[in-house]
């Protein structure tokens, strides 16, 4: 290669991720800048191949000295503000990720006794591995988009975050609480997502059977999932933010609008409850099956209606609290 | 390279890398390009690298410390760069930080 053809490649490499604006401006600059350097070496310098290598070797990798003209050579996935909570939460998911995908795979097979055990042991581990991904996945991108929006800590509030003493009442939210959370949350999109079919898995007379009707929790299993998703979301994220916030609120406002909208998506529906647990209600009341149908068509409503309180409490507890900090503000 | 050698050179490279902006605008008082500014910093003791320094003056150009204009007239085209009236107060500002700070850091240093 032609010493001015590497020089043009080499500015040709730098510019091309650059800003169309900037590209014609910084490429003669460097043009000059490595002209210049090569005529502070001597006279010869431009002719020489090895001294014009040189130049550019110590000019550095193209794609390196673009992100230093954007900005961008200390850019990271997460970065340093957020990777000790990133830690702590990847550890807490990982686990009950792991957790809960271990025991629907034993509870798949409880359920659907498997005739090639080997078989069917290689495909779970598989599958938990595939799950793990996903959850470490998952996470980091939350993380990610965290970092790429700047969401912050708020340093100047932190003696409002700092944890309670173990004597006291806890007021704010503490890591246990979240830990809780996540582990509740991704139980539940592991259950409701993952194996619709198993769900809430009962054991009676030594028999296992799930509550809900599976090919109804399936049939949902996105809208499972996308609530699951969110909630999960709203709850590192408002941890992290550690203040009430508008985004954080709204975030909050939407996973439990989410969740409501499941729950009666869910809920509402007649064949919700499992046929083989009704039989199995059947068995334990002593009631035929109208009994059972009259006698517990109230238990999906209570259940409705115990989740929407919750989520509407807590909805009323988010907006208090903005209308709070931002009259303080 | 040992380790101590190595901690040396960090700290080296720490405090060159916090004192670089401070010494670039000063140096910028009169247009320079980019070459020629590192030829400067080199003379006078200070090595700093082409890659670090010519993306440097382009975001200080960018934060409007700088301002830049093509010397069409001499015989090959070079953009200098400039102190302009933000960058001069800025400059000001900058010196009296860093004076305040040698100040305390040598009455520190000259304990006994």
């Amino acid at each position: 290669m032609e010493n001015q053809e590497m020089i043009q490649r080499y500015i040709y490499a730098v510019t091309q991720t650059l800003p169309a604006a900037e590209r014609e401006d910084l490429g003669r600059e460097l043009a000059a800048v490595i002209e210049d350097t090569l005529a502070g070496q001597g006279p010869e310098a431009a002719q020489d191949p090895a001294a014009v290598r040189q130049v550019l070797r110590d000019l550095g990798s193209p794609r390196l000295l673009a992100m230093k003209y954007r900005g961008r050579e200390e850019e990271a996935l997460i970065g340093q503000p957020h990777y000790n909570l990133y830690q702590i939460i990847l550890r807490i998911v990982l686990w009950a990720a792991g957790g809960g995908l271990v025991l629907a795979q034993i509870l798949t097979a409880v359920f659907e006794p498997q005739a090639n055990l080997l078989s069917y042991t290689l495909e779970s581990l598989f599958s938990i591995f595939n799950g793990l991904l996903v959850a470490f996945a998952i996470t980091t991108l939350i993380f990610a988009v965290m970092y790429r929006k700047q969401v912050r800590f708020d340093e100047e509030d932190f003696l409002e975050s700092l944890p309670e003493l173990p004597a006291e009442t806890q007021k704010r939210e503490s890591p246990w609480e979240l830990a809780a959370g996540i582990i509740f949350f991704v139980l539940f999109i592991l259950a409701f997502a993952y194996s619709p079919r198993v769900n809430l898995p009962v054991l009676a007379d030594g028999k296992w059977t799930s509550i809900l009707n599976g090919e109804l929790v399936g049939a949902l299993a996105p809208l499972a999932l996308a609530a699951g998703l969110l909630n999960l979301t709203s709850l590192i994220v408002n941890y992290a933010v550690g203040e009430v916030n508008t985004g954080a609120a709204i975030l909050d406002l939407g996973a439990n609008a989410l969740g409501i909208i499941y729950a009666f998506s869910l809920l509402t529906k007649p064949e919700v409850l499992n046929p083989g647990f009704a039989a199995m209600l059947q068995g334990l009341t002593g009631l035929d099956a109208a009994g059972v149908s009259a006698g517990f068509q109230w238990l999906p409503l209570t259940v409705l209606a115990v989740i929407v309180v919750v989520l509407l409490f807590d909805s009323g507890q988010t907006i208090y609290g903005l209308i709070k900090a931002k009259s303080k503000a | 390279m040992t380790a101590e050698e190595q901690f040396l050179q960090n700290f080296q490279s720490e405090l060159k890398r916090g004192a670089l902006v401070l010494v670039t605008l000063s140096q910028l008082r009169q247009a320079q390009h980019g070459y020629q500014l590192v030829k400067t910093l080199s003379e006078a003791g200070l090595e700093v690298e082409g890659n670090t320094l010519y993306p440097l003056l382009r975001r200080l150009e960018e934060q409007g410390l700088l301002s830049s204009t093509w010397a069409i007239t001499e015989e090959k085209p070079r953009k200098n760069y400039v102190l302009n009236p933000k960058g001069a107060r800025m400059l000001t500002e900058m010196l009296a930080i860093w004076q305040a700070s040698n100040h305390t850091i040598d009455q520190l240093l000259n304990e006994e």
